[in-house]
């Protein structure tokens, strides 16, 4: 249940303006009673609830070194966000 | 180094410092240092101890300054860890003997740390270090009141009552709330981390006209990027990262326990514990350590590589369309371990469900900062029901909008 509701948050997030935006609220309609299901439960029952250690621990960063190096380029992408971006997620490689 | 960081007698030279937070205490009767009667507690008003004779109140020290545990981050080296913290060996069983009368009084440390001798009445207190878990090197006091607590967990529930299982609403009774000390280890960890991946940074945005194969044209975004090897180095100081030392309450599984929402509750401030003195526990239960130093080394390293990445997104603004990491390497330098009883107010109700299952749900409430979070056990058929109505009315409104579209 709470993976649907993640996955049509997901489907809703991606999808852009215009007709796009229409197909999501038609898709979000359709699956109104399960995304209702799992917002109850995890209202209830919390449990998508942790401590968040990453931001809630005091913590230092010293003697920053960083390195970017330019390697190619890529067009016509048609996402905004770039394709498996992770860094706000906790357990990345 | 002071005498008591020297390291253990025995011990191997690569081995743990250990820094010796037991001092020279004795079990038995812990006196009042102005009448000496046996019986003192936590006024949690004052964050004192106060006699239960004479009402003289006093503080204990703060444990981190005493021990000199708190020194700074960037210097450690090596594994430094309180005594507190010995691998849990012995019996769970202590047997007191108590200094005024001298009966041996038996104490199951799993259940409490403080016993009364039947004879003459004196409290007796576990307060000597012995290897089974039951006396940490520090404890934070509750500063919550329990009616703060209990008007806490009311409003949680109160906000919850609608699809709360009938048997859990007829039964709730807030007040049966109780005041525990839960064991955690604080860690601070001096440790070097490298990540790195790939990161892209938008050059252009435009729209393109997109023909779909019934001839039929629309507008879409495209966008070009630039994209980078990044790689990040520096050093990380991690202050009092606190993990649960339970076996019991590192078990996450949602489906077994409701124990998130105790993790949940974190963090505290662990830097104003003291040092750990029975008498703090009174009126409140306890529960005893049961996981060892080197049993919880991979999963606090684990959380300083997270907190590494999440540091490292300050350093990545320039990737306007994401950075994907794929790899983060952490050398630990050095960790200083502390075991700790923390405060915790919980409230637990044990769903007994159709096919025989029991699920132990909890709203906890922390006992310094009163952040609360709890599982309320659900009635599924009411849900479900509601879930329908609700589908059913989404699905004649999506019937209109398509023929609207």
């Amino acid at each position: 249940m709470t993976g649907a509701v993640v996955l049509a948050a997901d489907v809703l997030a991606s999808s852009g303006g215009g007709d796009g935006s229409g197909k999501a609220i038609l898709l979000a309609l359709l699956l109104a009673g399960p995304l209702f299901y799992g917002w109850v439960h995890l209202r209830y029952r919390n449990t998508d609830k942790r401590h968040h250690h990453e931001s809630e621990t005091r913590s230092q960063m010293l003697d920053v070194q960083a390195q970017d190096t330019h390697i190619g380029s890529r067009t016509g992408l048609t996402s905004a966000r770039m394709k498996g971006a992770n860094s706000r997620k906790v357990r990345a490689p | 180094m002071s005498d008591a960081d020297a390291p253990q007698p025995g011990a191997p030279p690569d081995g743990p410092r250990v820094v010796s937070t037991g001092g020279d205490r004795s079990d038995g009767i812990v006196r009042c240092e102005r009448c000496g009667a046996s019986e003192a507690s936590l006024n949690v008003a004052t964050g004192m101890l106060r006699c239960g004779f004479c009402r003289y109140e006093w503080r204990t020290e703060n444990a981190l300054v005493t021990f000199d545990l708190d020194g700074a981050i960037g210097e450690l080296s090596g594994v430094v860890v309180g005594s507190g913290t010995a691998d849990v060996t012995a019996d769970p069983s202590v047997t007191l003997r108590c200094t005024a009368c001298g009966a041996d009084v038996v104490i199951d440390t799993t259940a409490g740390v403080q016993a009364r001798c039947h004879w003459c009445r004196h409290t007796l207190s576990l307060t000597e270090q012995v290897p089974n878990g039951a006396v940490p090197d520090m404890l934070l006091p509750f500063r919550v009141p329990k009616a703060d607590a209990v008007t806490r967990v009311a409003e949680f529930v109160g906000k919850r009552t609608f699809f709360a299982h009938p048997r859990f609403r007829a039964e709730f009774t807030p007040e049966n709330v109780m005041g525990v000390y839960l064991p955690y280890m604080v860690v601070d960890v001096n440790a070097h981390a490298r990540v790195a991946g790939e990161g892209e940074h938008q050059t252009r945005s435009y729209t393109v006209q997109v023909r779909n194969s019934e001839g039929e044209t629309r507008s879409e975004r495209r966008y070009d990027a630039d994209v980078y090897d990044v790689r990040r180095a520096f050093d990380v100081h991690v202050d009092d990262l606190t993990v649960e030392s339970s076996a019991e309450r590192l078990d996450r599984d949602t489906e077994r326990t409701s124990n998130n929402v105790i993790n949940t509750i974190l963090p505290f401030d662990v830097e104003n514990g003291v040092r750990y003195d029975p008498r703090y526990l009174q009126g409140f239960t306890s529960e005893r350590r049961d996981v060892d130093v080197d049993a919880l080394r991979g999963a606090v390293h684990q959380q300083v590589g997270d907190i590494a990445r999440w540091r490292a997104d300050e350093t990545i603004d320039h990737y306007d369309r994401g950075v994907r990491w794929d790899s983060t390497d952490v050398d630990v330098h050095g960790e200083r371990w502390v075991s700790a009883y923390l405060p915790v107010w919980l409230y637990s109700y044990l769903e007994e469900k159709k096919d025989g299952s029991t699920l132990l749900h909890y709203v906890a409430v922390n006992g310094r900062t009163g952040e609360t979070m709890g599982s309320i056990p659900l009635n599924k058929g009411r849900l479900a029901l509601v879930a329908g109505v609700v589908e059913a009315f989404a699905l004649v409104a999506a019937v209109v909008l398509w023929v609207l579209m």
